[in-house]
Formats: structure tokens, sequence, C-alpha cells
């Protein structure tokens, strides 16, 4: 059985999701529980995965045994199975949420019941994208997490057709952007394997062809990375609870994240790859845009608005890293990745529980003195606030730190002075929330009683930031320096001659 | 323009005039038929490659013409619902009763 734990991270959610909707023709409750059991298995079943991947590296699994292309093969690295632990703690979390927003909103028991096995879909799908190695496959994963997801928001958002139907057709959009860019590679190197691919584009040396398949993969995330982007998805915002937001800018953005960092720096670095200069301003440009996000944030008056901004704005941050491309940016962006998953999450989970509303405007006016009532919500919301802008001991900050680090070594001012600017600049919101969060005034402010029940998942996420950022030196080295590009590895001799620290 | 490639104009007009009518449509049923005229060019493409490449292109285009098609059924359900509630498909109009 241990020998199959790689399948089975994929597997068990999957069948558990037709449990969960068998169940639900006879027994709501039964429905539910299976749900939390299923979740909970695979949570277990990642963490027996640990021990084996901190002494050993890496898990190779082939499906049936049979090999690429015909064969599926998985890879369960340290990192993706930590981001997969991740995944379920919040797949969790949102499933909890969902029974008590059920119950305020008067949801339909049919929707809630098809919510769950639509959650554990998506949280199936999203594990298999972190650990297949085929373009096909990934794509495959891809498009069946977006029907999950737009199936859960015409369940969870009040009139929610029109807003799935819209994010059904953005996200297949996405994923056919990436089809058509693993098909374009599959027809010049006659792969579909990830890492096979970068040894096929190697020796082909066809330099405008990578470009060309990186074009459209990297436009194929442009839909993921806006979302949940007031700009854009205005309505959407209003009408779905925040914590199916939450779930989906933390999850299902931040894993769109990883796979196009793995698309970057596993499938098309290839080595001599030079990129002409009107594509390079353009990649500096894109992470300026999105930390131009912190300032609409700033200028919010709705708490779901600003934090739909900041989820955005905080893109930017991983975008450098990306760009620069370096070990100590590549940390900083993994390490961000990790945090930003939890704080976004933790955020959109405070709209929904200080919120006398289930879904609607959320006013910062209704936050003011919020801390003088219940001390211990607005040291949550604090910490994770801290992380947005780069407090110490936060997850945030040793991100912002080793992006800042990379910054200087490639004395990259373009995008140093931007990002610097931002940091600063978020102090001043950060402060006047906190002032407002102790504010002493008592018209129009939020004074129910917050329960334990609806604390607990943010005193986990806010624990959860502040054990990041005091364990990072161990989170980066069992973690995120095995998952980093090999060139970056202290390898004694590299495995294959042109990825090794020779040509690098 | 080699001979070889004149056979990839059918797949590649087809995703460019899907892709175009993705974001310049309004109408909602416009859409979903661009977004399977998008897939019909992915999979044009896929067929188009030679026989000496082997069975798995046409596997390929065979598992994403049984995806696509599954997705604009699914789509098709969204319009017919929409059009079941708000009369109409045209997005702009949809949206604006929607927000109100």
């Amino acid at each position: 059985m241990k020998d199959h734990l790689p399948v089975l991270l994929i597997a068990v959610p999957l069948a558990g999701t037709w449990f969960s909707l068998f169940f639900g023709f006879f027994s709501y409750r039964l429905s539910r529980w299976t749900t939390y059991g299923v979740l909970l298995l695979d949570f277990i079943l990642v963490w027996k995965t640990f021990p084996k991947l901190l002494a050993q590296g890496p898990w190779r699994y082939s499906l049936g045994g049979w090999a690429p292309p015909w064969g599926i093969e998985l890879e369960v690295s340290p990192f993706s199975a930590l981001l997969a632990a991740l995944i379920l703690l919040l797949a969790l979390i949102a499933f909890y949420r969902l029974g008590s927003y059920g119950i305020i909103a008067g949801l339909l028991k049919t929707r809630e019941i098809l919510a769950g096995p639509l959650l554990s879909t998506l949280t199936a799908c999203l594990l298999a994208v972190f650990f297949v190695r085929d373009g096909f496959t990934l794509y495959l994963f891809l498009q069946m997490g977006v029907v999950a997801a737009a199936g859960l928001l015409v369940c969870l958002a009040r009139q929610g057709y029109l807003d799935g139907f819209y994010f059904l057709l953005g996200g297949s959009t996405g994923a056919s952007l990436f089809l058509a860019g693993i098909i374009f590679l599959y027809g010049a190197t006659g792969t579909l394997h990830l890492d096979d691919l970068l040894a096929q584009l190697f020796i082909a040396k066809n330099f405008k062809l990578v470009l060309g398949a990186g074009l459209l993969l990297v436009s194929a995330f442009g839909f993921f990375l806006v979302f949940p982007s007031p700009f854009f998805f205005k309505r959407l915002l209003d009408q779905t609870p925040p914590f199916m937001l939450g779930f989906l800018s933390s999850v299902m953005v931040r894993t769109a994240v990883f796979v196009l960092f793995l698309m970057l720096f596993f499938t098309l670095n290839v080595p001599g790859l030079v990129l002409p200069a009107w594509l390079s301003t353009a990649a500096c440009l894109t992470p300026v845009l999105f930390l131009g996000h912190f300032l609409f944030a700033a200028r919010q008056k709705d708490f779901l608005h600003s934090v739909a901004f900041l989820s955005v704005a905080q893109l930017g941050y991983v975008l450098i890293g990306f760009i620069l491309g370096s070990k100590s940016a590549l940390t900083g962006a993994l390490m961000e990745l990790l945090s930003q998953m939890l704080v976004v999450m933790g955020l959109f989970l405070a709209v929904g529980i200080l919120s006398l509303k289930p879904v609607g405007a959320h006013p910062f006016s209704k936050l003011a003195g919020v801390g003088r009532h219940d001390f211990s919500a607005a040291l949550f919301l604090i910490i994770f606030i801290s992380s947005v802008v780069g407090v110490p001991p936060t997850g945030g900050f040793f991100g912002k730190f080793y992006l800042l680090q990379a910054l200087v070594e490639k004395r990259n001012w373009f995008l140093m002075i931007p990002m610097i600017f931002v940091m600063i600049f978020n102090l001043v919101p950060a402060a006047k929330f906190t002032w407002l969060l102790f504010e002493h005034r008592k018209a129009a402010s939020f004074h129910a009683p917050i329960s334990f029940a609806s604390k607990a998942p943010l005193f986990l996420l806010a624990l959860a930031v502040l054990l990041l950022g005091l364990f990072h030196q161990e989170i980066i080295h069992n973690f995120i320096e095995p998952a980093l590009p090999k060139a970056f590895l202290d390898l004694p001799v590299p495995n294959v001659p042109f990825l090794g620290k020779q040509v690098e | 323009m080699s001979a070889n490639s004149l056979h990839l104009i059918l797949p590649a007009g087809l995703g460019l005039v899907g892709f175009h009518g993705l974001f310049f449509y309004d109408h909602l049923a416009g859409k979903t038929a661009s977004w399977l005229l998008s897939q019909l060019g992915i999979i044009g493409f896929l067929l188009s490659f030679p026989t000496a490449a082997g069975p798995l292109p046409r596997v390929l285009a065979l598992e994403a013409g049984a995806v696509g098609l599954a997705l604009s059924l699914l789509m098709g359900v969204f319009c017919l619902k929409l059009w079941k509630i708000f009369k109409t498909l045209q997005g702009g109009e949809i949206s604006k009763r929607v927000s109100k």
C-alpha cells in the first residue's frame, strides 16, 4: 500500500467524490461527513509521504507500470507534497465554512450536498496538477479543475449561472492555450513528458520554437493570474461567499502559478536562450502592473474588494522572483507562494466571519473597534496584514527578504524601485487598518460576538503564517531548495551534463 | 511558405477565428460556438501530424475532442438555463439584470 501512495493521493479524493455524491441521495449529514473523511484521509496520506520524500528526495511513480507517453508518470517532490498538504488543509477549512454559510444564506440542501463532491474533485485535480509529469494529463486535470470550480460557483453564488459560465469559458480558454502550447512543443520534439521536453529542446536548439510555445503557455495562465481582480470579477465578488473566493484565489490561482514555475524553469529553461528586448521589457512590466494593485487595494472602502486587490497584487512578488530566476529569487518566490496561500485564504475568511451578511458589501467602517470587542480576531487580521506588508517573523517577510536579496545581487533597479516603493507604501494602509480595528467608535461598527468555532480556522492560518516564518530555514532547506532547478542544487556531479553547473 | 505547412492553415484559421470570437462576441451562444471552433483548430492541428508520428496524435485528438464536446455541452446547458431565466443570451443584458 505504501508503495502506491502517490497515486492514492489523487485517487482517494476522486473516488470519495462519488461516495459523497451517492450518500447525498440518502442523507445530507452522511454526505458531509464522507467529504470530511475523504479530505482528512488524503491529508494523512500526504503526511505519510514526508519521511520518504525528506530522506530520499522526489518520488517517481508510473501508473500501472506503464512508461510515458502512454503511461502516466507522477512525481511527488517534498515541495509539491507540502503544497498538497496546504491545499487539503485549506479545502477542509473551506468545507467547514460551507456548513455555516449554508445555514446563514439559506442555501438549498441539494446545492450544499453537490458542493462537497465538487470541492473534493477540485482538490483532487489540483493535487494531480502538482504531481503529473506529462503535458496532456496536466491539461486534462487543469480543465477538470476549472469545471469543478465553475460548478462550485453555480452552487454557491447568488444567480451564479452567468459567472459560472464566464469562469468556465475563461478557465477553459486558458486550459486550451496551455494545450495548444503543449501540442506545439509535441509537434517539434515528439514528446509530452515535461522533463524530456527540456532535453529535446536543448538538442534541437530551436529558440524561436521555445519562445512561441512559451508565449502560448504563459498566456494560458492570464485568466488565473487576474482572478479575482475587481476590474474583471466585480459581480462575482459581490455574489460569491468570501470563503469560496478565498479558496479559489489562494489555491487555484497559486497552483496555476506553481505550474507556470514548472513550465518556465523545468521545461522551457533551455541554456543559451536569450529573450528579445520587447519580451524582456514586457516581462519586467508585468510584475509592476500586479504590484500596482496595492494602490487600488488601499483606496477601497470595501473590505472584500480590498482583499481581492491584495490577492492579485501579491502575485507581483512571485513574478519578480520568476523574472530574476536566480537561486535567492526563486527561493523568495516559492516562500511567497506558500505564505500567500495562507494569507489570502485567511483574509477572505476574515471578510466572511466579520460580516453579518453572507454576500454583498463589506464596508471597512463595520470593522471599527473590532479589536476592542474581540482581541484575538483583530490579532489574526494583523498577522495576515503583517505578512502582506513583510513584517518579521511572518512567512511573508522572509519571502520578500530573499527577493530583495536577489534584486541587489542582480542590480535590477527597474524592479527594485517599485518593490521597495510598494513595501513602504503598504505600511500606511496597514497602520490605518490596525488603527481602525482598535478605534473607539460605537456607531455603525461590528459588535456581534464571534464564536470560537468561527475563529478556529483564522487561528490555524495565522499560526501557520507565523510558523512559516519561524521555521523558514528548515522549510527552505527541506522543501524549497530541492524544488529549484538542478543548476541551483549542490549536486557533486550533474546527472545530465547540459543541466549541470558547467553550462550555468 | 512550404507546401508542407499548407495543411496547417485550416487548423490555425479555425483556432484564430475561435479565439477572436471568444473575446468579441457578446452573445453567450456565439462565445460557446467560438470556443468549439478553437477546439476544432487544436484537434485539426493534432490530426495534421504525419502518420509516421505513430498513433499518439490521433489518440490525443480523440481525447481533446471528447473534452471539447463535453465542455461545449456543459456551456450549452448553462446557456439554456440562462435563456430560461432571462429570455436572452446577450451577456451585457444579463449582466445588467443580475447586478441589480
